[in-house]
C-alpha cells in the first residue's frame, strides 16, 4: 500500500500556494514536510484529507482515490492530529473515543468501546482516561489527539507540527510513539515539521517544500548544506553525532534583494 | 474494575444527574401549582393531577390556570435552553445566545413594525390590569417572520465568509443594533397606546400562554431537541477544532448551518408568543457544564431540563412576590440571571 499524491494545486482566491505538488510514500515510511513559515505545509497535509479542496490534483491511498469518496470513508482511511486542539470538559476517554465517529451514527457499539480501550491500552493511558482533558498539560493533550487518530482505524496519519509546543522529554516520547504507530502498525505518516534535526533522525523521507513546489525529496542520508541554504536561507554545517547527520546553523544568508530594511 | 466498566461508572453518574432533573421538574411543578393567589396544598394537587380530587373550584384554578402557564414555562425553557447549547456549540462561543444573535432585537422590532403599520396595538387597559395586545397572533408571526428573516441574513453573510463562527456572532450583533434603532424609531413615531403596547410586548410573560400556544411550542421543541441530541456527538467533536471535526469526516458548514437555522426558528416560535425571555438561553448551559462537562450528549438533556426547571420557578416567584401584582417572568429571569451568571464567571472560567 502506497500513498500517492498526485500533481496537488491548491490557490487561496488568486494566491496560489501549492503547486503541482507530487510524491508518494510507501508503506512503513514517516515522511516529513519541512520549509519555511508560510509556504504551504499545513496547506499540503489538509489537501491530502480533503479538509481543503485542492482544485487540481489527486490522492490516492493505495488503489482507492480519495478524491471520489464521501467524507465519513476519508474519515476511515486518513486521521490527522492537528497542531492545536481545543479542550473542552471532556474526558480523555470521551475524546478518544471521538475518533469512532465516522463509525458511529447514533449508538456506540461494544466494539467502539472494545477498539478506545485496546488503544488507550497501547499507548498507556490508563491513568489519564478518565481525566478530563482540560486540566492536561500539552504532552498529555496531544497524545489524547493521536489516540483519537488511532482509533479512527486510519491507513494514513497526517500530523501537523507534532511537537511544536512540547518539551524535550515530551518530543521524545511523542516521536518514539509516532515511529511505533509507523513500525509496528504498518500506518503511513506523514508529518509537517519544523526541527530538521528531529526530521533527519526519525523520518525514512524529507520533503523539502519552497514557494510551493516541492525543491527536494530526499532520504536522511542525502542531506546536504546546499539544500538547506537554498530552502531556507540560512549557512549551515552538518555533522555526524551517532550516524545520525545533525544541522547546525550558521548565520542567515543576506540576498541582495532584500525586501525592506531594517 | 477495567477500563471500560470504570467509563461506564462515570457515565451512569451523568445519567443519574439527568433523572434527578427530572425528578426535580415534577416536584418543581407540584408545588408551582399549589403556590399562587389561592393556596391549595401540594397533595390536593397531586390528586387532582391525577383526576382524584372533588375540589371543583381548585380544580378549576389548577388545571385551567395555572396548568397552561406551568407547562408553557417547561416547554419554553426547556427549548430556549437547547437553542443556546446549540448555539454556543455552532458558534465555539460561550456568548452564544438568542440575544446575542439578535434574534430578539429582531422580534421585538418585527412585534413594533405590527403595532404601528397592522394596528394590532390597541391596548385595553382595565383598572391596572394587564395591557393587551388585540390581535395577538398577527404580532406573533410578525416577530417570528423578522427572526427567521435575521438568521437568514446572518447565515448568508457567514456564507460568503466560509461560515465562520465568529462572522456569526459580529453580524447578528450589528444586526441586533440595526433592529434595535428601527425599534427606537417606530417607537418615537408612536402614539402613546402603541407605544405602551410594544413595550408591553417586549416583556416575556408567560400568562400569554393558553393550550394552544403550548402546543404549537412543544410541536417545535420536540424535533428541535431530536435533532440537536442527534447531533450531540457532532458538537463533542466540533469542540475539538473545526480542521479535527472536519477530519473526522463532519461536514461543519452543514451542522452550523443547520443547527443555528433550527435554534433560531424554536427561539422565534417561543419569544414571539411570550416575548422576550432572556438569560435562560445563557445560563442553563453554563451551569450544567459545571455540573456534567462539556460532553453534549449529557450536555443537551440536562440543559435543557435545567431551562425547565428555571423558567417554571422563576415563574412560580414572580407570580407572588407583589401580590396582587404580577410580575412578568422575564423580569425575574434576568434579575436572577445577571448576577448568577457573574457568579459562575468569577467562580471558574476556564480557557
Amino acid at each position: 500500500m502506497k500513498l500517492i499524491i498526485d500533481n496537488l494545486s491548491f490557490a487561496y482566491k488568486s494566491k496560489d500556494v501549492l503547486n503541482d505538488i507530487s510524491f508518494r510514500v510507501e508503506k512503513r515510511e514517516l515522511l516529513s514536510i519541512l520549509g519555511p513559515n508560510g509556504v504551504g505545509k499545513t496547506t499540503l497535509l489538509r489537501c491530502i484529507n480533503r479538509i481543503l479542496k485542492a482544485q487540481k490534483g489527486t490522492v490516492f491511498v493505495g488503489k482507492d482515490n480519495l478524491y471520489k469518496m464521501s467524507t465519513f470513508e476519508i474519515a476511515q482511511n486518513i486521521s490527522y492530529v492537528p497542531q492545536h486542539s481545543r479542550s473542552s470538559r471532556l474526558t480523555a476517554y470521551d475524546a478518544i473515543l471521538m475518533g469512532r465517529r465516522p463509525y458511529i451514527n447514533w449508538r456506540v457499539s461494544q466494539r467502539d468501546y472494545d477498539i478506545v480501550e485496546k488503544i488507550i491500552r497501547r499507548l498507556d493511558m490508563g491513568c489519564l482516561a478518565l481525566r478530563y482533558i482540560d486540566e492536561m498539560s500539552g504532552g498529555e493533550l496531544q497524545k489524547v489527539s493521536i489516540a483519537r487518530a488511532l482509533v479512527q482505524g486510519p491507513r494514513v496519519i497526517l500530523m501537523d507540527e507534532p511537537t511544536a509546543s512540547l518539551d524535550m522529554r515530551n518530543q521524545m516520547e511523542i516521536l518514539t510513539l509516532i515511529r511505533e504507530i509507523v513500525e509496528r502498525d504498518d500506518i503511513i505518516t506523514v508529518m509537517s515539521i519544523h526541527d530538521i534535526n528531529t526530521a533527519l533522525r526519525f523520518s525514512e523521507k524529507l520533503l523539502f517544500v519552497k514557494d510551493g513546489k516541492i525543491h527536494s525529496a530526499i532520504s536522511p542520508s542525502q542531506i546536504e548544506e546546499k539544500i538547506i541554504e537554498d530552502v531556507y536561507g540560512v549557512r549551515v554545517k552538518i555533522q555526524e553525532i551517532n550516524n545520525c547527520p545533525v544541522v547546525f546553523p550558521l548565520e542567515s544568508i543576506i540576498k541582495e534583494k532584500s525586501n525592506g530594511g531594517d | 474494575m477495567n477500563l471500560n466498566q470504570r467509563y461506564k461508572k462515570y457515565r451512569q453518574k451523568k445519567v443519574s444527574t439527568i433523572i434527578l432533573l427530572t425528578g426535580l421538574i415534577i416536584a418543581s411543578l407540584i408545588v408551582s401549582l399549589s403556590i399562587g393567589a389561592a393556596e391549595i396544598s401540594p397533595v390536593e394537587v397531586i390528586k387532582i393531577l391525577l383526576g382524584q380530587s372533588n375540589q371543583y373550584k381548585w380544580e378549576m384554578i389548577v388545571v385551567n390556570i395555572r396548568l397552561p402557564q406551568a407547562i408553557a414555562a417547561i416547554v419554553a425553557g426547556f427549548g430556549l435552553a437547547i437553542a443556546g447549547v446549540a448555539m454556543q456549540a455552532i458558534l465555539n462561543n460561550p456568548l452564544g445566545a438568542p440575544f446575542t444573535l439578535g434574534i430578539t432585537h429582531a422580534a421585538a422590532f418585527g412585534a413594533a413594525l405590527s403595532v404601528v403599520l397592522l394596528g394590532t396595538g390597541t391596548v385595553q387597559n382595565n383598572s391596572g390590569e394587564a395591557v393587551k395586545i388585540d390581535n395577538h397572533y398577527l404580532t406573533t408571526v410578525v416577530a417570528f417572520l423578522f427572526c427567521v428573516a435575521e438568521a437568514a441574513f446572518i447565515l448568508m453573510v457567514a456564507k460568503l465568509k466560509k461560515t465562520s463562527p465568529e462572522v456569526m456572532v459580529l453580524a447578528g450583533i450589528a444586526m441586533g443594533f440595526l433592529f434595535f434603532a428601527g425599534t427606537m424609531f417606530l417607537q418615537y413615531l408612536a402614539d402613546d397606546i402603541q407605544l405602551a403596547a410594544m413595550v408591553f410586548w417586549t416583556f416575556g410573560d408567560l400568562s400569554r400562554a393558553d393550550w394552544k400556544e403550548v402546543f404549537i411550542m412543544t410541536v417545535a421543541t420536540v424535533p428541535g431537541f431530536m435533532y440537536f441530541q442527534y447531533n450531540s456527538w457532532n458538537y463533542n467533536v466540533l469542540s475539538s477544532g473545526e480542521e479535527a471535526a472536519k477530519s473526522m469526516g463532519i461536514r461543519v458548514d452543514l451542522l452550523r448551518t443547520g443547527g443555528l437555522f433550527i435554534s433560531v426558528v424554536l427561539t422565534a416560535v417561543i419569544i414571539s408568543f411570550l416575548g422576550i425571555i432572556g438569560f435562560v438561553g445563557l445560563i442553563c448551559p453554563h451551569m450544567m457544564r459545571r455540573i456534567v462537562g462539556d460532553d453534549h450528549r449529557f450536555l443537551v438533556p440536562a440543559s435543557a431540563l435545567c431551562g425547565a426547571i428555571l423558567l417554571l420557578l422563576s415563574d412560580t416567584i414572580a407570580r407572588v412576590i407583589l401580590l396582587p401584582h404580577v410580575l412578568p417572568v422575564a423580569v425575574l429571569t434576568s434579575f436572577l440571571g445577571a448576577p448568577l451568571f457573574v457568579y459562575l464567571l468569577v467562580k471558574g472560567y476556564r480557557r
